[in-house]
C-alpha cells in the first residue's frame, strides 16, 4: 500500500491551505511566480510542509526504507538482523501502526488495541536540533526556513518508521508547547510541522549546552542506534564540545551546514557597511571581485575546515545551499543515517 | 534668436554644483550578512579609496540626463526667442454695391472675385495678425474687428453682396480711424501698436473722387496711410443694360390710375434690341421694343388701369450684330416693381391753425391722404404735420414741426426762444445733399421771422440764417463737411432735421407766413421730400437699397432670398440691401394702403409688401480710373504680391519674438519623467 499523509495531518494541511500564506499549487501558469510563491522564494514566511514534499517524502521514504530499517529496526524486513528484538512493552495503537503487530490477546483481555513494542525500537530515536540563531534569518530563501523544512521532512520520515522524533531549536523561541515532548508515530507529524511552523529565531545560543544535555540524559552505550541531526550554519564554534559528547555517547551525527547564496557568492557590489545580524557589529568595504575572491577563498577554507572537524570525529557532514532541492537534501541524509547505523 | 532674461543665465552654476554632487561618495550603503565572521581581515585595498569624500564624477546616464534637464531648464528661463514679423493689421474695406454683381458669362460676380481677393489676403496673415472687415454698402458694416485668419474666413463666409451704392467715403474714414493712420499724420500704426495695411477691394464702378455717388463730388476723407486699391472685374463684365428708373405717379388731370415711366439704359458700346414687358398686376402689357444706340438711354411711359397695385417691368437684351455678345452683365437691374398705393392710402394728419397749403401740397403725393385731427380714427398715421403750440404728449411717428412752440422731443427745458428779425439774413443750405433738399431752389425765399432754437445734438441743421454776415441776401451752398456741425454755433437754423427715440423730425422753424415760402413752388417740393423722408413708403411703395422704413413693431419681413427678419421694438427696418420685393407680416390688422388681405396668415398676421429696386447708379458696372487712391507713399512699407493681390509681409515697426520656453519647458518635464524611470528602474535591479 502506497503510503501517505495519515487523515490528522491532511486535517493539518487542510486548514494551513486556508491561510493567505499557503504554499500549495494554486494552478497559475508556469513561469508567472504568485505571491505565495514569491514568499516562499523568501523563505521567512509561508508554509514549511506542503501536499507535493509530503508525497515526495513518502515516495523517498520507500526507496530509502531497506537501507533505513536495516540500520534502525524498523518495521519492515532488513537485510542485516539485530540482537534488540524482544518483546519489551506494549504501547496503544495509533493510526499507522502496522496492523500486525497488534496483541490481540491483550484486545482481548483489554478490549482496546495495543502494539508490541520491542527493546530495539524503544530505543530508537531521531533528534533534531535546528539553530535559531539570528544568523540564520540571512538570505534568500533564509536558512532558517531551510533548516526547518528540513528538520520537517527528516522528522516526517523518521516518524514512519521510527518511533520517536526530538526536536530542540537553540536560541529559538516555540510558540507550541508539545516542542519540548518527544513526537511519536506518524500521527504526531502534524504536530512536529506545527512546532517547526511556529518556530521562530531569537539570540545567538551555543549549541553545546543541547547537545551535551542528550548526551548526559543517555546511559552508557545506550546512544547507539540514535542518531543526530544538526541544522545549523555553523558560525559559531560552540558546537564542538556538544558534538564530541554525543559521538562519545554513541550516539550518530550528522551535520547539516545550511547556508545562503548569498553567502556562497555574496551580489553586492560598491560600498558596503556590512552589519552582523547576530552582534550587530559593522565593517565598511569596498566590495569588488577581488574582494569576492579573498572571501571566496576564505569560505572554501572554512568549510574544509569543519568538514576535516566532522570527519575527524566520525561524523557525517552534508553542505546544502539553503535553495537547495529539500528532498534530495533529505534522501542524501537518510542515507547517511542509514549507513551510519549499519 | 534672442534671450529676452540673460539673468537666468546664472541658473547654469546648478550644473556644476549637480556634478560636485556626483563627486561626493555616497555614505556606504548598510548590508547585513549572517556573520562578519568571514569578512572581518580580509585584505581590502580599495577600502581606503572609499573612504575618500571625493571621487571623480561617474559617467553615468543619470547624470547625463540630469546635467541635460538643467541646461535645457535655464535656457527656457532665460526665454529664448526667434525674431518673426510683428503682427499687423488687416482692414479690408469689402465693396457690396449693386455693381459688384456683375459677372462675364459663366464666371464669377465680381463680388465673388472681391471674396477670393479677401481670402487670398486672409491666407497671408500670420498667427499674430489680426484683421477687420468692413462691408461697404449704403451702410459701413462692421463684420469682424480683430479677428482671426478662421474668423475672418468665417466673416467671410457670411458676406452677401447688395443691390444699392457703397459709401466707400464713410468706409475709408472708417478705416483710417479704426487702424488710427492717416496720410496726414503719418502715422503706422493701428489698436495694439500693430502696423496696419487697409485694403479696398472693390470694381471701381464710382466716379472718382466722389466714392459716396449720393453726395456728389465732395473731397475725399483723410485716407488710411496704408491704403491698398485692389481692382476686381473687368472688361468681359462691363456691358450692361439696365432698368435704371421705375417711378408712377397720378395723372394732372385728376383721372383714376396711374402713369408709370420706366428709363432703360444702355451701358453697351454696341446697339442693341431691348425688349421691355410689363405687368399690371398680373395683366401682361404689350412689350416695348426698343433699338438703343450705345451708351443711350431711352424713357416709357405706360398708363396704368386704374386699381392696378403692382406694377412689373422687365427687359431683355439681344445684340442684333452678334446674338452671342454678352451684354448684361447685372441681371437684377433688368426687372423692377412698384406697388401702388390705394388713392385712401396712407393718412396723413395735419394739426394746423391753417391746415390748407399743406393739405393741398399732401394731396399731390400719390398715397398719401391728409386729415385733419378730429377726422383721425384707429387708422395708422404716416406722420404728423404739427404748426404752433406742440401737444403734451407728442404723437407716434414721423413729425414735422412748423414754427414749434415748447420743448422740443429729447429736452425737458424751453428749447424753443423767440423769434428773431432775419431781414436781409442770407441763408445758407449748409446740407445740400440731404434728401430734404432734393431739388429745392431756396434762393428765392425770404424768412422774415424765425425763432431760435437751442442746439439739440441729435437735430442737424439743413438750412440756416448766417448772422453774421447780413450783406449779401442770396441763399449760398455750403460744401464744407464741417459747416452744419458749425451752424448752430454760429447761425440761426431754420430747417433742420433728425432722427430721435427712433423717429424721424423735421423742424421748420419759422412760421410759413412770415415767410414767401408758401407762394414758391418749392413749398409742396419741400413737403414731398419731406414726405419721403418721414415715411419712406409713401407714394409708390419702393425702396432705394439700404433705405430704412419704420414698420410695426413685431413684424416679421420675408427678404426676396428668404431669410426672415423680425422688427424691433422701435419699428425701424433698415436691412433693405437686396433687391427684390420683401413681404411683411403685421401682427394686427394695421396695414397700410399696401395691404394684403389675402395674406393674412394662421397666426392672425397681415401681409403686404413692398420692393426694393436696384440703385440706378450702380448699374453701369465700367470701372472708373481712380488715381486719388494710390498715390506716392502708399502702400508704405508694405510690400505688395503679385498679380492684384496683395500678400501681408515686410517689415514694420520691428521685428517681435516667437518665445521658445514652451517647448523648452516640455522637453524638460520629458527628462525629469525619464530620469525618474531611470532611477527607479536602477533602484529596482539594486
Amino acid at each position: 500500500m502506497k503510503p501517505g499523509p495519515s487523515h490528522r495531518l491532511r486535517l493539518w494541511l487542510d486548514g494551513r491551505r486556508g491561510r493567505s500564506n499557503s504554499m500549495l499549487p494554486t494552478g497559475r501558469a508556469p513561469g508567472r511566480p504568485s505571491p505565495d510563491e514569491r514568499r516562499r522564494h523568501d523563505g521567512r514566511t509561508g508554509q514549511l510542509v506542503d501536499g507535493a514534499l509530503l508525497a515526495a517524502l513518502d515516495r523517498l521514504s520507500l526507496a530509502v526504507d531497506a537501507e533505513l530499517t536495516g540500520g534502525l529496526m524498523g518495521e519492515h524486513a532488513a537485510r542485516r538482523r539485530t540482537a534488540g528484538i524482544e518483546f519489551t512493552d506494549h504501547r496503544p495503537y495509533s493510526p499507522g501502526d502496522d496492523v500486525g503487530r497488534v496483541d490481540w490477546n491483550a484486545y482481548a483481555r483489554l478490549g482496546s488495541l495495543h502494539v508490541r513494542q520491542s527493546q530495539a525500537e524503544h530505543d530508537t530515536t531521531l533528534y533534531i536540533l535546528v539553530d535559531a540563531s539570528p544568523s540564520m534569518q540571512y538570505g534568500t530563501p533564509c536558512k532558517f526556513f531551510t533548516a526547518r523544512r528540513l528538520a520537517a521532512a527528516l522528522g516526517y520520515v523518521a516518524l514512519a518508521h521510527l518511533d520517536s522524533v526530538v526536536l530542540a531549536a537553540p536560541g529559538g523561541r516555540f510558540a507550541h508547547s508539545r516542542a519540548s515532548q518527544p513526537f511519536r508515530g506518524r500521527t504526531q507529524a502534524a504536530e512536529l510541522f506545527s512546532c517547526l511552523h511556529e518556530l521562530h529565531t531569537g539570540e545567538a545560543a551555543p549549541l553545546d549546552a543541547v547537545l551535551t544535555g542528550w548526551a548526559a540524559s543517555l546511559l552508557p552505550g545506550a546512544g547507539t542506534g540514535r542518531v543526530a541531526v544538526i541544522i545549523s550554519d555553523l558560525l559559531l564554534d560552540a558546537y564542538r564540545q556538544g558534538v564530541d559528547a554525543l559521538v562519545a555517547a554513541g550516539v550518530s551525527v550528522i551535520m547539516l551546514h545550511v547556508l545562503s547564496p548569498q553567502e556562497l557568492r555574496p551580489p553586492e557590489r560598491g560600498d558596503l557597511e556590512l552589519v552582523d545580524s547576530e552582534t550587530g557589529r559593522r565593517l565598511p568595504v569596498h566590495l569588488n571581485e577581488n574582494l569576492l575572491a579573498a572571501y571566496e577563498q576564505r569560505l572554501l577554507k572554512w568549510l574544509a575546515g569543519v568538514e576535516q572537524w566532522c570527519r575527524d570525529r566520525g561524523t557525517s557532514y552534508v553542505l546544502a545551499s539553503s535553495d537547495a532541492d529539500t528532498t534530495r537534501v533529505v534522501l542524501n541524509v537518510l542515507r547517511r543515517i542509514g549507513v551510519a547505523m549499519r | 534668436m534672442n534671450l529676452l532674461n540673460p539673468d537666468a543665465l546664472w541658473w547654469l552654476l546648478l550644473v556644476p554644483a549637480l556634478v560636485a554632487l556626483y563627486m561626493l561618495r555616497p555614505q556606504p550603503r548598510p548590508h547585513t550578512v549572517s556573520s562578519l565572521r568571514l569578512w572581518e581581515g580580509l585584505p581590502d585595498p580599495a577600502r581606503p579609496q572609499a573612504v575618500r569624500r571625493l571621487r571623480l564624477p561617474p559617467l553615468s546616464l543619470l547624470l547625463l540626463v540630469q546635467a541635460l534637464a538643467l541646461l535645457l531648464g535655464t535656457l527656457a528661463l532665460t526665454r529664448p526667442a526667434l525674431h518673426a514679423p510683428p503682427p499687423r493689421h488687416l482692414l479690408i474695406v469689402l465693396d457690396a454695391s449693386g455693381s459688384m454683381q456683375a459677372r462675364s458669362p459663366g464666371g464669377p460676380t465680381r463680388f465673388q472675385q472681391a471674396l477670393a481677393e479677401a481670402r487670398r489676403l486672409g491666407a497671408g496673415m500670420g498667427d499674430a495678425d489680426r484683421a477687420t472687415l468692413l462691408r461697404a454698402g449704403p451702410m459701413i458694416t462692421t463684420l469682424c474687428t480683430g479677428c482671426s485668419r478662421p474668423e475672418l474666413e468665417r466673416a467671410l463666409a457670411g458676406v452677401r453682396v447688395g443691390a444699392g451704392h457703397a459709401d466707400l467715403r464713410a468706409a475709408l474714414a472708417l478705416a483710417a480711424g479704426l487702424t488710427g493712420t492717416t496720410g496726414a499724420t503719418g502715422g503706422a500704426t493701428g489698436a495694439a501698436g500693430m502696423e496696419a495695411l487697409t485694403v479696398l477691394i472693390s470694381d471701381g464702378a464710382f466716379e472718382p473722387g466722389a466714392p459716396a455717388p449720393d453726395q456728389g463730388p465732395t473731397q475725399l476723407p483723410p485716407l488710411p496711410t496704408h491704403l491698398r486699391y485692389v481692382q476686381v472685374g473687368g472688361e468681359g463684365d462691363a456691358h450692361n443694360v439696365a432698368l435704371t428708373t421705375l417711378a408712377a405717379r397720378q395723372p394732372p388731370d385728376g383721372s383714376p390710375g396711374y402713369t408709370a415711366l420706366a428709363r432703360v439704359a444702355n451701358y453697351t458700346d454696341s446697339a442693341l434690341n431691348i425688349v421691355v414687358s410689363a405687368l399690371a398686376d398680373t395683366v401682361p402689357l404689350s412689350d416695348r421694343h426698343v433699338d438703343m444706340p450705345a451708351g443711350g438711354r431711352a424713357e416709357l411711359v405706360w398708363t396704368l388701369p386704374a386699381g392696378t397695385a403692382r406694377f412689373t417691368v422687365s427687359l431683355s437684351a439681344s445684340d442684333p450684330s452678334d446674338p452671342d455678345m454678352p451684354v448684361n452683365a447685372i441681371t437684377t437691374d433688368d426687372r423692377a416693381v412698384l406697388f401702388l398705393p390705394a388713392p385712401d392710402g396712407h393718412a396723413v394728419v395735419v394739426r394746423s391753425p391753417d391746415p390748407e397749403p399743406y393739405m393741398r401740397a399732401l394731396e399731390g403725393i400719390p398715397g398719401l391722404r391728409p386729415i385733419k385731427p378730429e377726422e383721425q380714427g384707429d387708422d395708422p398715421v404716416a406722420f404728423t404735420i404739427i404748426e404752433g403750440r406742440l401737444p403734451d404728449p407728442l404723437p407716434a411717428g414721423g413729425l414735422l414741426l412748423v414754427n414749434p412752440e415748447g420743448p422740443l422731443p429729447g429736452t425737458t427745458q424751453k428749447s424753443v426762444e423767440d423769434a428773431q428779425d432775419l431781414q436781409g439774413v442770407p441763408l445758407v443750405a449748409v446740407q445740400p445733399t440731404h434728401p430734404l433738399l432734393a431739388g429745392l431752389d431756396l434762393r428765392a425765399l425770404i424768412v422774415r421771422r424765425a425763432r431760435s432754437l437751442q442746439p439739440l445734438d441729435w437735430l442737424e441743421a439743413l438750412v440756416v440764417a448766417r448772422l453774421d454776415n447780413r450783406a449779401s441776401t442770396e441763399v449760398q451752398t455750403q460744401t464744407e463737411t464741417q459747416a452744419g456741425a458749425e451752424a448752430f454755433a454760429e447761425d440761426l437754423p431754420l430747417l433742420m432735421a433728425g432722427e430721435h427715440d427712433e423717429r424721424r423730425i423735421v423742424v421748420l422753424a419759422f412760421d410759413p407766413k412770415d415767410s414767401n415760402l408758401p407762394e414758391l413752388t418749392a413749398f409742396p417740393l419741400l413737403i414731398a421730400n419731406a414726405a419721403d423722408w418721414l415715411y419712406p413708403l409713401a407714394g409708390v411703395q419702393a425702396l432705394a437699397p439700404g433705405e430704412s422704413l419704420r414698420l410695426t413693431p413685431g413684424s416679421t419681413v420675408i427678404a426676396p432670398d428668404g431669410t426672415q427678419a423680425l422688427v424691433g421694438p422701435g419699428g425701424l427696418f433698415t436691412d433693405t440691401e437686396q433687391a427684390g420685393i420683401y413681404r411683411v407680416l403685421e401682427p394686427a390688422l394695421q396695414s397700410g394702403g399696401g395691404a394684403d388681405e389675402e395674406g393674412r396668415q394662421a397666426d392672425q398676421k397681415v401681409g403686404w409688401s413692398f420692393a426694393v429696386n436696384m440703385d440706378g447708379a450702380e448699374s453701369d458696372p465700367a470701372p472708373r480710373p481712380h488715381p486719388e487712391l494710390s498715390g506716392p507713399g502708399l502702400p508704405g512699407t508694405w510690400s505688395g504680391g503679385t498679380g492684384d493681390s496683395t500678400h501681408i509681409s515686410g517689415a514694420g515697426t520691428g521685428p517681435t519674438s516667437t518665445e521658445l520656453w514652451t517647448p523648452l519647458t516640455v522637453v524638460v518635464l520629458v527628462l525629469i519623467i525619464g530620469e525618474w524611470l531611470l532611477y527607479y528602474r536602477k533602484r529596482g535591479r539594486a
